[in-house]
Parts: C-alpha cells; sequence; structure tokens
C-alpha cells in the first residue's frame, strides 16, 4: 500500500487507484485486511463450522439453512436471527442463554439443538435436520382423522410438559413450530426463543411483519410477564382446534384484530365446521381454549393425558362447560378487561406486546416511565427569562417526547399548572404520571442559570438535579443534553435513533429560534384564536426569513396555515402556502416529523377542506412521523382519525385512548374518546369518556349537549336531555341549530319557534351545513305540528334558497342532502331521491367510513320520508350494524320511524342489534 | 433493563437503517422500512453518481439525475417493487437507477425537474465531483460504481473506529497504527512507532493485529447492513475483485 502517488496503481496490491479516499488509502489493501481477518479464507457461504448448502425457510425474524457441519460431520438446519429483529446486544446474549437452556432438553420428541454460536454479531443455533415438513404444511392432513390428530397433539403435549419439568416454557407454539422427520415422526422447534425477538411493530400490520397470533393465548397478549405453563396448553389446544375444524380458533385480518378477539371472544364449537369430531375430543380441545389460564387443564401432562384417554377409548375427565357459562365466568372473574371496552384491552395489548421483551429480564422495583414536565418558572428579571422558560420547557418536553419508552404529558395538559404549587400526589393521579419535572431558569445579564429537579411523586423523593450556568444564545442547544440527562435519570431506553433526532438542531440562529419559540407558544394551545394564529404565522415567517433553512419553522407554518384554511378560509388560498412550505420542510429535512405531520395534516385536512382528503397518503405521512415523535398526543389523534375514515375503528379508538392518556387535562381529547366509543356502540366507556370531558370543560355546552343526548342513544332515555339548559353568548350563536333540534325531539315546538324567530340572522348554520334558511327550520316545526298548509309555505319560500345554496357549492354533500329533505317534505319524491343519492355519491363510505356513514344514514331517513319504508327498511340493517351508524334505542323514541314501529320486521332487526352493555 | 450505555455499544451492530429490515417489510410499505431504505440511500448515492459520470452525463445532468432518482425511487412504489428481489442493496439500486434510466420519459421528467428536488446537500454533490471522481478513468460504469461503494464502505467504517479511538482519548494512537492497516509499511517500521509511542514491539504488534480486526469487524457490520442475510456478506467483500481486475485491465 502506498499513500496517494500520481500513478494510478498501488505499489502494494496493484489496485487501481482511481477512486480515492479522503484518508489516502488502497481500497484494494484496506478489503485484503478485511478479507484476511476472522474468517479463515473459505469463500461464501461458510459461517464457521458450518458449510452453507441450501436455504430452507425464510421468515420475519431469520433465515433457516440446511448447512454440512464439518466436526463431527453432519447435516445440520443453521438458523440465523438477523440482527434487525434483536433489540440490542443485550439481547443477543440473553437470547443465546436461553437457546442454551433449550439445547439441554433431551426428549425424543424435541427437535434437539446441537449449539449457539453468533456469526458478524447475528446469532445461530444449529440444530437437528428434520427431514420432513412443518406441521404447517399438513393441516389439511388432519381433517378427516380427528384420532391421528389427537395422537399427534399427545406427542406433542409430553414434549412440553417435559419441557415444562425443565423449567422452560414455548412460548410461540405454532403448527410452522412441530417439524416431521422423513419417518414422520413429530418434533417440537424453538423453545423459548420468541420472547427474544423484537416486538415493537405496529399491530396493525401483516401478518407477514409480526408473525401469527392465532395460537396466542389471552394472557399472553395482555400480560406477557405473567405468561404460565397455561398459555403453552391454551396454545396446543388452538393447534388442535385448527387440525381439527380447519382454521385457527380466532381469526382477524391484523394481528390486533386477533388479539383482541382473543381476548373477548369465544372460539365456535369445532363440531359446527366438522361432524366427524366427538363431542370428547371437542370437549378436550375447548377446555385448552378457556380464557381463564386456571381453567385449562393444569398442565401439559394432564391434557396429554386425557388425550391418550380419548385415543384408547377410555372416559376423558374435562368436563364440557356451556360456551355462554364460559364467557360469563371469565368476564366475572376479569371485570377490568371484560367490562372496560375492547379498545382498552387492544391498548393493552398493544403495551404488552409492544414492550421489548429484554425488559422482563429486569426484576428490581418499576421503572418510572410517565413524567409531566410542568412549566419552568422565571426568576429575576423578566425580560427574555420568560421567553428562555418557556421555549425551554417546550423544547424538552417535545424531545422527550421522541423517546418511545417514556410517557410524556403534552404540554396543554401541564400549562395550567404554570406557577401554581400543586399537590404532586394528586397530580400524578390526575395526569397518571408518577415523576414530575419541575425547573426555573434566571436571566443575569447575558447568561441563563438553569435549575432542574426531577421529583418522584408518591413520596416526593429527589431523583435527580442539576444546575448549567450558559450563554443565553447557547440556551437552546442545551436543551437536547437536558433531555436526555432526564431520559438517563429514569433509565429510560432511548434508541439510537431518538437521540440522533433529539440531538440534531432545528437551526444555528438563535435569534431565528427565539421567534420560533414565541410563534410556536401562540400556536400549541389547543383552542386557538385566530388573533393568535395570525400572530404566530408572521412570527414564523421572521424566523424563516433569518435562517431559509429552519425546516422545523416551516413545517410548523405549514400545519398552521392548514389549519387556518380548514377554520377560517373557505376559499382556501392558504392551502398552496401550506403544501409549499411542508415540501421545502421535506426537502430541507426529509425525515423531520414534524414535516411528515405538516404534509399528512396538509393532504388530510387541507386536502379534505376542499373535497380532495387523500387519507391514505396522509396515513402514511402520520405514520412516519409517529415513529419520531412516539410520544406526541396529537399525532396518535390525527393518525386516529384517518383510521376510522378506512374503517380501521379499533385501532382508531386505542390511538384516541392513548392520546388521551398522553394529554390528559385537554377536554377535547376525552370527547374524541367519546366519539369513538359511540362510533363502536360502547356506550358505557363513551359515558365515561363523556364524564371526564365535561368535568375538565364544564361550560362547554355541546359537551353537556353530547352528555345528555347519549342515554338517548344507549336507552332511548330522554330525561336527562330534558334538563339541558339553554346554550349561552357564543355557544348560543355557534350552537342555536342544535338548540332548535333538542327542542323540536321533545316535541317543544312553540319553543323551538322562539328560538328560530328570535335568531337575528337569515340562516343558520348548523351541524355541518354552513347555512340553513330560516324557512327550513320552519317548515320543520310546523310540519310537526301538523299544520301542513302552513309547512308547505316554509318549505316553499326554502326552497330557491336552498337550491342556490346547492348552485353555488355543488360538491357540498350536506346541501344535497338538506334540499332532498325539502324536496322529500314538499312530496317531490323522485327530486328527494336523486339529491339524497348525490350526496352519497359525493360522500361514499368507502370514501371516508366516519362522514360517509352519516350520509347513507341520511339517506336512509330520506326514504322514510318519500313513504317507501320498505326502501328504507332495506337499508336499515346496515345502518344499525356499521360503526358510527344509527343507534338502536334511539330509533325506538324517534318519531321518524312511526310508520314501522308496528312492523314485526323493524322490531325484528332492532332486537337483533340490542346494544349490550 | 437495559441501561442507557448498553444501547450504545449496541448501536454501531444493530443500527436500525438495515437493508433487511426494508426486505422484512415485504410488500407492504411500513414507515420504517422507508425510513430505513431513506438512511441507505443517503448513505449509498456516491456509487450512483459515479456510475453516472461514467456512463458519460455530463456534471449537471448527473448531479440532477441522481437527485431526482433517489427521490423517486423513495416516492415510487412501483419503481420500488419492480427492481426489489430478496438481493443486495447494491443490485436494488443498479436495478432500479436501470429501470429508470430506460424509461425516457422519466428521465427527461426527472431531469426536468430535477432541480427543484434535494435529497442530497448540493455542497456534498460538488465536493464529490471535485474530490472523489477521477479526471479519466477506465473503467466501466458499473466497474466505478463497485469501486466507490467499496470505497463509501470503507470509508465509514474507518471513521467508526477513528470516534472509537477519540472517544477513548487515542487520536494519537489512531493516527500512529492507522497506516498499518493495510498492511505493512515499507517506510515506517513497527520499531519506530513502538519507540513513539513508548510501548514494546511486542505490544505494539499486538495492538495492531486488534486494530485490524477491529476495522475488519467494522466493514463487515458496515456490509451486514446492505444485504439481505448474514451469510451474503462474504460475497459482498468480493468486490475486492473489481481493483484487481481494473488493475489488470490498465496493465494491459
Amino acid at each position: 500500500m502506498e499513500l496517494l502517488a500520481p500513478r494510478k496503481l498501488c505499489d502494494t496490491c496493484g489496485s487501481t487507484l482511481e477512486f480515492e479516499m479522503p484518508t489516502g488509502f488502497c481500497p484494494g489493501c484496506l478489503l485484503d485486511t478485511v478479507l484476511e481477518s476472522e474468517t479463515q479464507g473459505a469463500p461464501g457461504s461458510r459461517i464457521n463450522d458450518y458449510e452453507l448448502l441450501t436455504e430452507v425457510a425464510r421468515g420475519g425474524m431469520g433465515i433457516v439453512y440446511r448447512a454440512r457441519q464439518r466436526m463431527p460431520s453432519r447435516i445440520v438446519a443453521l438458523k440465523m436471527i438477523l440482527p434487525a429483529h434483536l433489540s440490542s446486544l443485550g439481547a443477543v446474549r440473553r437470547f443465546r442463554a436461553e437457546a442454551e437452556a433449550a439445547a439441554s432438553l433431551d426428549h425424543e420428541a424435541i427437535l434437539p439443538i446441537y449449539a449457539v454460536g453468533e456469526h458478524d454479531g447475528a446469532p445461530f443455533y444449529s440444530m437437528k435436520f428434520a427431514e420432513g415438513d412443518a406441521l404447517s404444511a399438513r393441516i389439511d392432513h388432519y381433517r378427516d382423522k380427528p384420532r391421528e390428530a389427537a395422537a399427534l397433539i399427545a406427542k406433542v403435549s409430553r414434549a412440553i410438559a417435559f419441557a415444562h419439568e425443565h423449567g422452560i416454557l414455548h412460548r410461540d407454539l405454532k403448527p410452522a413450530n412441530v417439524l416431521f422427520d422423513a419417518v414422520g415422526k413429530p418434533y417440537v422447534s424453538d423453545f423459548g426463543l420468541a420472547k427474544w425477538l423484537r416486538r415493537e411493530c405496529d399491530l396493525t400490520q401483516t401478518f407477514a411483519v409480526l408473525g401469527t397470533p392465532f395460537y396466542m393465548a389471552p394472557e399472553q397478549a395482555t400480560d406477557s410477564r405473567g405468561v404460565t405453563a397455561a398459555a403453552d396448553v391454551y396454545s396446543l389446544g388452538a393447534i388442535l382446534y385448527h387440525l381439527l375444524a380447519g382454521r385457527p380458533p380466532i381469526w382477524g385480518e391484523t394481528p390486533m384484530e386477533v388479539l383482541h378477539r382473543a381476548a373477548t371472544e369465544q372460539p365456535k364449537s369445532p363440531r359446527l365446521t366438522n361432524a366427524r369430531i366427538s363431542r370428547d375430543l371437542e370437549t378436550i380441545c375447548l377446555k385448552c381454549l378457556e380464557k381463564e389460564p386456571g381453567a385449562r387443564y393444569v398442565s401439559a401432562a394432564a391434557l396429554a393425558d386425557d388425550l391418550e384417554r380419548f385415543c384408547a377409548g377410555h372416559t376423558i375427565q374435562a368436563r364440557p362447560a356451556g360456551l355462554t357459562s364460559r364467557a360469563w365466568r371469565w368476564s366475572r372473574r376479569n371485570p377490568v378487561v371484560a367490562g372496560l371496552s375492547a379498545t382498552t384491552v387492544a391498548l393493552l395489548v398493544v403495551l404488552a406486546v409492544i414492550l421489548p421483551a429484554p425488559r422482563e429480564a429486569g426484576k428490581s422495583a418499576p421503572a418510572i416511565k410517565a413524567v409531566a414536565a410542568l412549566p419552568f418558572d422565571t426568576l429575576g428579571a423578566k425580560e427574555n427569562g420568560e421567553l428562555l422558560a418557556t421555549g425551554l420547557h417546550n423544547d424538552i418536553l417535545v424531545s422527550l417526547s421522541k423517546i418511545a419508552d417514556l410517557k410524556i404529558i403534552a404540554r396543554n395538559s401541564v400549562m395550567q399548572y404554570r406557577g401554581a404549587q400543586p399537590d404532586l400526589r394528586e397530580l400524578g393521579k390526575a395526569l397518571g404520571v408518577d415523576a414530575v419535572l419541575e425547573g426555573s431558569v434566571r436571566q443575569i445579564g447575558a447568561r441563563a442559570r438553569i435549575n432542574l429537579r426531577l421529583i418522584k411523586v408518591a413520596d416526593g423523593a429527589e431523583l435527580w438535579a442539576d444546575n448549567f450556568d450558559r450563554e443565553i444564545t447557547d440556551v437552546f442547544a442545551l436543551q437536547s443534553d437536558l433531555a436526555l440527562q432526564v431520559a438517563s435519570a429514569l433509565k429510560a431506553t432511548v434508541l439510537p435513533m431518538e437521540s440522533a433526532g433529539i440531538r440534531r438542531q432545528p437551526t444555528r440562529d438563535a435569534h431565528a429560534y427565539l421567534l420560533y419559540v414565541q410563534a410556536n407558544d401562540l400556536f400549541a394551545g389547543y383552542n386557538k384564536m385566530r388573533p393568535d394564529l395570525e400572530r404566530a404565522a408572521q412570527l414564523f415567517e421572521q424566523a424563516i426569513s433569518r435562517d431559509p433553512k429552519f425546516a422545523l419553522a416551516l413545517a410548523q407554518l405549514s400545519q398552521l396555515e392548514t389549519i387556518f384554511a380548514d377554520m377560517y378560509d373557505p376559499a382556501a388560498a392558504l392551502l398552496e402556502k401550506a403544501k409549499v412550505h411542508a415540501e421545502e420542510a421535506l426537502s430541507l429535512q426529509p425525515d423531520l416529523p414534524e414535516a411528515h405531520m405538516a404534509m399528512g395534516r396538509y393532504l388530510w385536512q387541507g386536502r379534505g377542506h376542499i373535497g380532495e382528503m387523500d387519507l391514505a397518503g396522509a396515513l402514511r405521512e402520520f405514520q412516519i412521523a409517529e415513529r419520531g415523535l412516539p410520544g406526541n398526543a396529537e399525532i396518535h389523534s390525527v393518525i386516529a382519525r384517518v383510521q376510522r375514515g378506512q374503517r380501521k375503528w379499533i385501532e382508531s379508538l386505542a390511538g384516541l385512548e392513548k392520546a388521551a392518556a398522553l394529554d390528559p387535562n385537554t377536554a377535547d381529547r376525552w370527547h374524541r374518546v367519546f366519539y369513538g366509543n359511540l362510533a363502536l356502540r360502547r356506550y358505557a366507556a363513551a359515558a365515561q369518556a363523556m364524564d371526564r370531558a365535561v368535568a375538565l370543560s364544564p361550560n362547554s355546552w355541546l359537551f353537556e349537549l353530547h352528555r345528555v343526548w347519549l342515554p338517548i342513544w344507549w336507552k332511548g332515555d330522554i330525561s336527562a336531555l330534558e334538563q339541558l339548559r339553554a346554550p349561552l353568548g357564543a355557544d348560543r350563536e355557534r350552537y342555536t341549530a342544535d338548540w332548535i333540534g333538542v327542542q323540536m325531539f321533545l316535541r317543544r315546538y312553540d319553543e323551538a319557534e322562539k328560538i328560530v324567530r328570535e335568531d337575528p340572522r337569515d340562516a343558520i348554520p348548523g351541524n355541518r351545513l354552513h347555512g340553513a334558511p330560516k324557512s327550513l327550520f320552519l317548515g320543520d316545526i310546523y310540519f310537526w305540528k301538523k299544520d301542513e298548509a302552513k309547512a308547505r309555505q316554509y318549505y316553499e319560500s326554502a326552497l330557491p334558497l336552498m337550491e342556490r345554496v346547492v348552485e353555488e357549492a355543488p360538491l357540498e354533500p350536506d346541501s344535497h342532502m338538506a334540499l332532498a329533505h325539502l324536496y322529500a317534505r314538499l312530496h317531490r319524491k323522485d327530486d328527494a331521491i336523486r339529491e339524497g343519492n348525490r350526496a352519497c355519491q359525493l360522500l361514499p363510505e368507502s370514501k371516508d367510513a366516519w362522514l360517509g356513514v352519516w350520509t347513507a344514514d341520511a339517506m336512509t331517513e330520506i326514504y322514510m320520508k318519500v313513504g317507501e319504508p320498505e326502501l328504507a327498511l332495506a337499508r336499515l340493517e346496515h345502518s344499525v350494524s356499521v360503526p358510527a351508524g344509527l343507534h338502536v334505542a334511539a330509533l325506538r323514541v324517534s318519531p321518524l320511524w312511526e310508520p314501522l314501529r308496528n312492523d314485526p320486521r323493524f322490531q325484528r332487526l332492532l332486537a337483533a342489534y340490542e346494544p349490550r352493555d | 433493563m437495559l441501561d442507557v450505555a448498553e444501547w450504545e455499544e449496541a448501536d454501531e451492530r444493530f443500527e436500525e437503517t438495515a437493508w433487511s429490515v426494508v426486505l422484512a417489510a415485504g410488500a407492504e410499505t411500513d414507515a420504517r422500512a422507508q425510513a430505513a431504505l431513506a438512511e441507505l440511500c443517503r448513505i449509498y448515492w456516491r456509487p450512483i453518481y459515479a456510475y453516472l459520470r461514467r456512463k458519460g452525463y455530463a456534471v449537471h445532468d448527473a448531479q440532477d439525475l441522481t437527485q431526482s432518482f433517489f427521490h423517486h425511487l423513495l416516492e415510487d412504489e412501483t419503481l420500488r417493487r419492480a427492481a426489489r428481489d430478496k438481493g443486495r442493496f447494491r443490485s436494488f439500486l443498479l436495478g432500479s437507477l436501470k429501470l429508470c434510466l430506460a424509461d425516457e420519459h422519466a428521465r427527461q421528467h426527472a431531469l426536468k425537474r430535477g432541480g427543484g428536488v434535494q435529497f442530497i446537500l448540493v455542497d456534498e454533490l460538488i465536493t464529490e465531483e471535485l474530490h472523489f471522481q477521477p479526471r479519466t478513468s477506465e473503467l466501466s460504469p458499473a466497474e466505478a460504481l463497485d469501486a466507490r461503494w467499496a470505497g463509501v464502505i470503507l470509508e465509514r467504517a474507518l471513521e467508526k473506529l477513528r470516534t472509537e479511538f477519540d472517544a477513548e482519548g487515542k487520536s494519537e494512537t489512531f493516527e500512529l497504527l492507522s497506516p498499518f492497516l493495510a498492511g505493512e509499511k515499507p517506510n515506517t517500521s513497527y520499531q519506530d512507532v513502538a519507540q513513539t509511542i513508548g510501548l514494546s514491539l511486542g505490544s505494539v504488534k499486538t495492538q495492531i493485529h486488534r486494530l485490524r480486526r477491529r476495522f475488519a469487524t467494522l466493514v463487515r457490520s458496515e456490509v451486514m447492513q446492505t444485504v439481505a442475510a448474514p451469510h451474503e456478506v462474504e460475497n459482498e467483500l468480493q468486490l475486492r475483485d473489481v481493483f484487481a481486475r481494473v488493475a489488470q485491465q490498465s496493465a494491459r
């Protein structure tokens, strides 16, 4: 090798030196060093002592090879785990330890592990090569041979019982882990290895990524720590079920759905699909699948015993339990899981499964993982001190929210404690945190002194504290260090990607940054006022003009512009700017989560504003943003709101609940949880969420309205609605249409008319209409007062006005629907149906399940109004069964459905969809 | 519970930006995989630029094409899927690039809008052109890609090695020992180094041996990030051949 000479070839190795290395090395020589080192020069496919022959299988987590071992000479199966699937070096070590323990199991039906090793950081183990295929490839073979299936599972159960006696759980039993040798002898493989594999996946992903949870016990999903031998018994039962019934006991589209169903639903009797199964075998199978671990066989050995008894034609010991009694028993003993809501279960599932398994190993006191950073105090002269404190607080909060291992309460939920001295215990309870971060900033000339303290709420103990003394211009560069120190004091796991995101400085221009801090402070609150937004936009622009490469400021400005356009700008002129700013931010910093959030918001809320919502595009952007900001409440909320448009109701509700947990003092988060539960007709959970929203915002009339309307949807109970107070002040103006609606529902028509007549406006904005003419309301009032002549008069004067509204905004589905209603009342049946259908075409459920269902329901009602109860009835089943559709109890009391009330088909339908909670 | 230090230790080997993550995501576009792909592209754009320059594109065109190719690649699901088999990242990039170049319309379109896209910092592109591209070359475009590819991998491993020494306060030791990474130096003997550092000849040799082993490990880890399976690392190291092959050609 030689430092670069003007010649083109290396003196040492003769390589071409056309492509210089900045260090002056010859790449050929360096590669020689690499090739000489460690591996003994064997080309290509050799790993340590093994020559790789063929690739047998490749899965999400690793690769299995058929390989030839040199000493002793034999054919083996070599399984390599791709490093990307192990969460840390520590995990590799523990994985090896676990594999070595499993290697000690010597049983005729356990696939022997020969050796455990590591190659270039990737762990592998070699094992007996099973010449036959896996049970997953033979499932159909057993369908007609229940006795053979029972004998096979008996053998497998014996092997599992043997492992249990040696203190090893399998944890991931499934057909793919039961292998056959050349003569058809079964072997169980992969003992205890599953738990070391990274589970930090998104449960909404496909099975290809996450693997199949069809055979996983429900308690394994919600509490992977407390798993016992009973979980393996469940899996054995699930495999047996699959062999007998031809499908797994619990089925679903995504891992999330499967786990959720496993926790809440009973498997169907396998005899329903396969008549060859005897009652005894079904009893054995279902006993394994009991939700409550204690109700299953006490051990794998007991299961093996009963299966062997069955095969020998003896009486089995298990007794059948009725399906309903089982479910009842389980829910009685697990009131928390069964009673709450399926989403809460889903959330628990997410928490339990997502937590990287290695954390199980920690046996010390539970780590503190939920923190609230209270607003920092400003000491001494205010000047910039206030701004410094606000900015630093916000930055540390944002940085900590990038760490997936921490739960950090959102800014909006802590701002109310500014300058207060809250009781820590109460605060901990209210926010669901176990520690708080307090701080103060004192400005002394050009320097700032910062004090930070981390305190445990349970006993007020100080976990960590430090002082910093910096030039003011350096303060914001300091925040990443502070955030990481806090994380380290909390013993939080900080992934390399996360710390890189935290360390990145958004701008080098301190002044631009101060402008950004001010802007963000105005923008960050939940209920943004127009002048605040306008001022914030100016400040963002000033910051950007100082530093045109300030991607974070561009991203925030873009979000602000989208929100502004949606709220105040029907012409949507700002949208183009929002798009350009999001694109600029992305091209400056393609992985900036806020930039993806801005683009997502533009595609969703911005494009939605002009009727071109791109849900899929928005979701993609939001999910990228979520990776970078896992602790940000808003990102979970927007993802959830996109998902419900895509019919992902369960995931959506889980996201809304997560947002509320991260931002528990913001009433609106709970209001959304209410909506999420209501859509799924989980009325009890909806009521709880609504109570929280009302407690946080007792003066909101809208919240009060929803709280009292809920009993009608739930039970047809109108007593709470009767007590509703009138909206006052700004609420009066905003919710006039709703207030009129309440009076109409309570049949207080004179009161309704009074409200309409007293309103100074010509048109009254409604829930989804920008403005409906007063005469339309009056027409409805007289229609229900059964004064047909007067009603007709009002409707006719409303007609030209409504037609003009539709003409002016032909893409607005709600206007078409309002016109359809008017036509229906004027007995113009064909026109009504045409307009209604037009609304449905503009906003079909396929485009947006959330809003589309409302339109579809309104169409169902149009059929009632035009005197086509048959057609309405035909659509009604869809409306009462689809999430976010109509509520059965409300149909019973609504005057609209009077004509069908005694129709037995109507009654049957309502009975079939009676709410259960 | 893992402590932070353990994670940092783990960092180098378990980087999130791994080709296998991209492949593991299958046909589904998974955000983590997409981020991983973007990260890989950000590391490995230089070989693509070298390829384009050897292919005869002028500086500006090659710059624009590089920018827009990566932009396009990260945006366009069909292009990405078309070229993605379960192979190496290097083949994937070259395959996608060829697809892109073969599509005349896409190329024109890319050139036209290339100016607006900034995937790679313009400064970096200029530096690449000025300092890393040969004025004249005997390499074919594909060989240029491989040679530059090897360079990027080696540079990254060297940089990590240097950082490790810096972190231990041994920057000087690294300066003294690193020349031996490429084999024995004719004009600086082990003895000279031993004297400068003030260690015995034996321990200097041991240190150099360790340094070389550590370097080899870092290079392998680096390569591991660009292949689909661990055993493919050794295959990929046969990149070595390109230098020898080219040398033979130029000797002729």
